[in-house]
């Protein structure tokens, strides 16, 4: 057990001072039942059986509390309660469900722990479990890390059968019937004569049934719906426009507002003059908050036109604020004092790179990104004397519910959070400062609606960036073979910035800094990776696929070099290399698919990358040609292994979404910072792939792990790595900065 | 004779066959190159291609219009999205990047045949010079297209943020009159 503590102090542990804090309360508090935050509103009639189902007199409530960003989250929740439930979807309400420790995320902290997704050792189990610990103690409401798959899976499916047991319990009761004559169907509970028991029938008869807890998962392969394609229970109104997002929030008398911050971050506000926005039509009020300053107007286009026409004295950017200073913060970190981890360290590096032949060296570079989604930030708040309502797209509602809390005086308990369906994320919701902005408007116009929304500009130049970062690396090739793996990357640490944000403690090292990279499955004799921490620098936060996101980029690309040095094909030194059944058979897949080796002609050439994340291995091979008008990407391939698919249209979607994701930012985009000021304000200058360019995306999810993981991130990080060695194999042309765009033109 | 022609032509505007020499008209050529082969120009004369350009913008050389256009037969997108869904007519409205841009006529591709994107001076100079190639037009009305164009006279002030061509839609058409009145000399 010594070694359990041992990791918690040396690794981030979202929360860590909980645990090391007093085990004894600790053990106490893991096991005590978590409270069903549904039993507080419960209305005569109605009845939960446990935190994910509710039913009353107008029907059956399924809660989804984990967020959805995009990624369908709402959808693969309900189809969980619902296949052991028996309810169609159509049926079935579908809501969020307040803030709530019962809501905690068991998954998402292993991410933060140093442990490798294919180690099975009692020391990485006992980490996993230590996880769930972490998670529950803190009540850690988080949507992200493509947690909520592998965390939901077993809770929710559990939910629903908790439900159906009871409700026929209840049934029996009511009839005089045995259960074992009882079954389930839409909705009902059926009796042998075929007699149909509606469950909200069944409501007031459960209310006085004990809930029945001892109950048996259906065996996967009965299922009607899970593991076949379905429809999202989203996709008719995205479909046709009208889905309400957050930021569609209507209410009586309410106001709108939107803010101006010191675009040079945290460069705090020395003074404004408001007089001429104050003359504009329907402005109601210029107010001053932390850093900056609200208007508040009849409609949201009057209050941008009038905070335009604020004049605002900024105060200077306290962080270090042009990009090239940056970048040689970044250059300055290669050293032993800030070394943050080295969690692989195999063989004999330095002795191998000493007496190796052929010895490669090579510097790679990858920038900031804004999280840029297509919904900016918008909140709707109320205030009133002992209560404070918010109406918000967010990842972390107990954090934004004890935010407010804290900023307006309140208990949390009076604090109301509505968690609505958001217009992207990618990491940004994860953040809580628009949130706290509204609360500042609030409290100096209480009683009354306030919808806050922010133009795309404010969105993006006071956006947390991922980390800008850069890796060193250095390889030994001999008889044809990748023989030594040096790779030492730098950059900020995003796990520090955002729990300092969020008032957590962030102790140990960065498994971001090299997530993604320490973890690869290959067995070269003498690999090393090693973490350095840059000191913060701008704020930074996690970005869709965190730190894999730009290190599969570093990791990959210096593998292909490698590769191509020791005049071997990367597909088959990897194979040769890899140490886990799991990634051969997506690797091997991946290979089948793309007919890797066919001979493409001239002016085209293939890429491969591999990237473990998430503990997904993912396999993507992109082919590019090289045109008059400059690379054009022909078709990419990806094959994942996920344990099992539970819906195959929505596992396509988020794969692709993924690739294009990962390959319009490795094309275009960076975030470049001038006196603190980002330079990018919107989509002009940060610009995603464009429909022409396109590829053709064939995916293919392999199912043989015993466990099942989530898709949402594992997308991105291999798709920049297949295209720069895509670039390489059509061109001779190795790009080791991104965006590809700096050195090459896209047609 | 085509010099004499465009002199007669000129008359009156101060530039004649006779004072105007091959080096000036050369000269002037080299300036109506300069702006002719701006990407303010070129975006939008791109031959058969159905979708303007975005070079001189932050996308690279070969980006064209990320929107996925297409300017069909008509130019103008009749067929599949008029130019004009986004590009709405509009008077007097300074509009600085990267807003779409809007001028008091219909946007439009210029037709098929005034190619000039990427095209080398002498190409270029070839093709102008020739009313088979240049969409019908003498030199007269070479010139006096620039002086009424409100095509012309955005890419000369384009809104704020935007890079434009050396001089004016003056200067502009004037070259062109001296360049026709010393035999629209090519080399």
């Amino acid at each position: 057990m010594g070694r359990i503590k041992t990791i918690a102090r040396r690794s981030f542990l979202v929360g860590s001072a909980a645990i090391l804090g007093g085990v004894a309360f600790g053990t106490y508090m893991y096991k005590r039942e978590v409270e069903n935050p549904l039993e507080a509103g419960l209305a005569d009639g109605e009845v939960t059986f446990n935190p994910f189902v509710k039913i009353d007199a107008k029907g059956v409530t399924l809660i989804t509390p984990r967020a959805d960003v995009g990624q369908g989250a709402y959808s693969v929740q309900a189809h969980l309660i619902a296949a052991e439930l028996d309810v169609d979807l159509d049926q079935v309400r579908i809501d969020p469900g307040p803030p709530s420790a019962a809501y905690y995320n068991g998954v998402v902290a292993v991410e933060g722990m140093p442990i490798a997704a294919t180690s099975e050792t009692f020391l990485a189990r006992a980490g996993r479990g230590a996880s769930d610990v972490v998670g529950k103690l803190m009540g850690l409401q988080l949507t992200g890390g493509s947690s909520t798959v592998p965390d939901m899976y077993d809770r929710l499916r559990m939910a629903g059968a908790v439900a159906r047991e009871t409700l026929i319990s209840a049934a029996a009761t009511q009839t005089g019937l045995a259960v074992d004559q009882l079954r389930t169907e839409k909705g009902a509970v059926v009796l042998p004569d075929g007699t149909r028991l509606d469950y909200v029938d069944l409501a007031a008869v459960a209310v006085e049934t004990p809930v029945v807890e001892d109950v048996v998962l259906r065996d996967p392969a009965t299922w009607q719906s899970l593991g076949k394609p379905h429809q999202r229970t989203d996709i008719l109104a995205k479909s046709t426009g009208t889905q309400e997002y957050g930021i569609d929030l209507k209410m009586d008398a309410m106001v709108h507002a939107t803010t101006r911050t010191n675009p040079a971050i945290g460069g705090g506000i020395l003074g404004f003059d408001a007089t001429e926005a104050k003359t504009m039509r329907g402005v109601q009020a210029v107010l001053m908050i932390t850093g900056g300053i609200a208007v508040v107007a009849d409609n949201t286009w009057r209050a941008f036109q009038a905070a335009d026409a604020v004049a605002c004295e900024w105060g200077p950017s306290p962080y270090v604020g042009d990009t090239e200073q940056q970048f040689a913060a970044v250059a300055e970190s290669f050293i032993e004092e800030r070394q943050d981890s080295r969690f692989k360290d195999e063989g004999d590096v330095t002795a191998a790179l000493e007496t190796a032949e052929t010895v490669l060296e090579a510097e790679y570079r990858i920038p900031y990104l804004a999280h840029a989604p297509l919904e900016p930030m918008s909140v709707v708040v109320k205030l009133s004397a002992d209560r404070l309502d918010i109406w918000t797209g967010t990842q972390i509602p107990r954090f934004v519910q004890d935010g407010a809390a804290a900023l307006s005086g309140l208990d949390s308990e009076q604090v109301h959070l509505h968690v609505l369906m958001s217009g992207g994320s990618f990491g940004r919701r994860l953040e809580d400062d628009y949130v706290r902005q509204a609360v500042e408007i609030a409290m100096q116009l209480p009683d009354t609606p306030i919808k806050m929304v922010w133009t795309r500009e404010e969105d993006m130049t006071h956006d947390f960036p991922r980390p800008l970062a850069m890796s060193r690396a250095r390889g030994a090739v001999a008889d044809g073979a990748v023989q030594g793996f040096d790779l030492s990357i730098a950059a900020p640490s995003v796990t520090e910035s955002s729990l300092g944000r969020l008032g957590q403690p962030a102790m140990g090292p960065d498994v971001a800094i090299v997530a993604g990279a320490w973890d690869q499955p290959f067995a070269i004799p003498h690999y090393r990776v090693t973490g350095y921490r840059v000191p913060a620098m701008v704020p930074v936060s996690s970005w869709r696929s965190v730190g894999a996101s730009g290190n599969g980029f570093l990791h990959e690309s210096f593998m292909d070099e490698l590769c191509h040095a020791a005049g071997v094909d990367p597909l088959a030194e990897r194979l040769r290399l890899c140490s886990d059944d799991l990634s051969r058979a997506v690797l091997e897949e991946v290979g089948k698919m793309s007919d890797w080796g066919r001979d493409l002609g001239p002016k085209r050439g293939r890429g491969l990358a591999f990237t473990l994340a998430f503990g997904v291995p993912t396999a993507q091979v992109v082919e590019v040609s090289d045109t008059p008008d400059g690379i054009r990407i022909d078709k990419v391939f990806v094959v994942a292994e996920v344990g099992r698919v539970l819906d195959p249209v929505n596992f396509e979607a988020q794969l692709s979404g993924g690739v294009i994701w990962g390959l319009g930012h490795a094309m275009n985009c960076e975030l470049t910072y001038e006196g603190g000021v980002a330079q990018q304000d919107n989509f002009h200058a940060f610009e995603a792939m464009r429909l022409y360019q396109t590829p053709q995306i064939e995916v293919r999810g392999l199912e043989n792990g015993e466990k099942i993981r989530g898709i949402g991130e594992p997308g991105v990080p291999p798709a920049a790595p297949a295209l720069g060695n895509a670039i390489f194999a059509a061109t001779g042309q190795r790009i080791r900065e991104l965006p590809f765009s700096k050195s090459v033109d896209f047609a | 004779m085509r010099g004499l022609l465009f002199a007669l032509l000129i008359a009156g505007t101060g530039a004649s066959a006779q004072t105007v020499t091959r080096e000036e008209g050369l000269a002037a050529w080299d300036r109506i190159y300069e702006v002719a082969s701006h990407p303010r120009c070129t975006n939008c004369h791109v031959g058969a291609q159905e979708a303007p350009m975005w070079q001189g913008l932050t996308y690279g050389d070969s980006a064209k219009h990320g929107m996925g256009v297409k300017a069909d037969e008509s130019r103008i997108g009749a067929e599949s999205m008029p130019c004009r869904t986004c590009h709405v007519t509009a008077v007097g409205r300074d509009i600085g990047s990267p807003s779409a841009p809007q001028i008091e006529e219909a946007w439009r591709l210029p037709p098929v045949e005034l190619d000039w994107l990427e095209e080398s001076s002498a190409s270029l100079c070839a093709q102008l010079r020739d009313p088979a190639l240049n969409d019908g037009h003498d030199i007269a009305q070479l010139a006096e297209h620039l002086r009424s164009s409100p095509f012309v006279a955005w890419g000369f002030e384009p809104g704020a943020g935007r890079s434009k061509p050396v001089g004016s839609v003056e200067e502009m058409a004037r070259d062109v009159e001296i360049w026709g009145a010393a035999g629209s000399p090519c080399q």
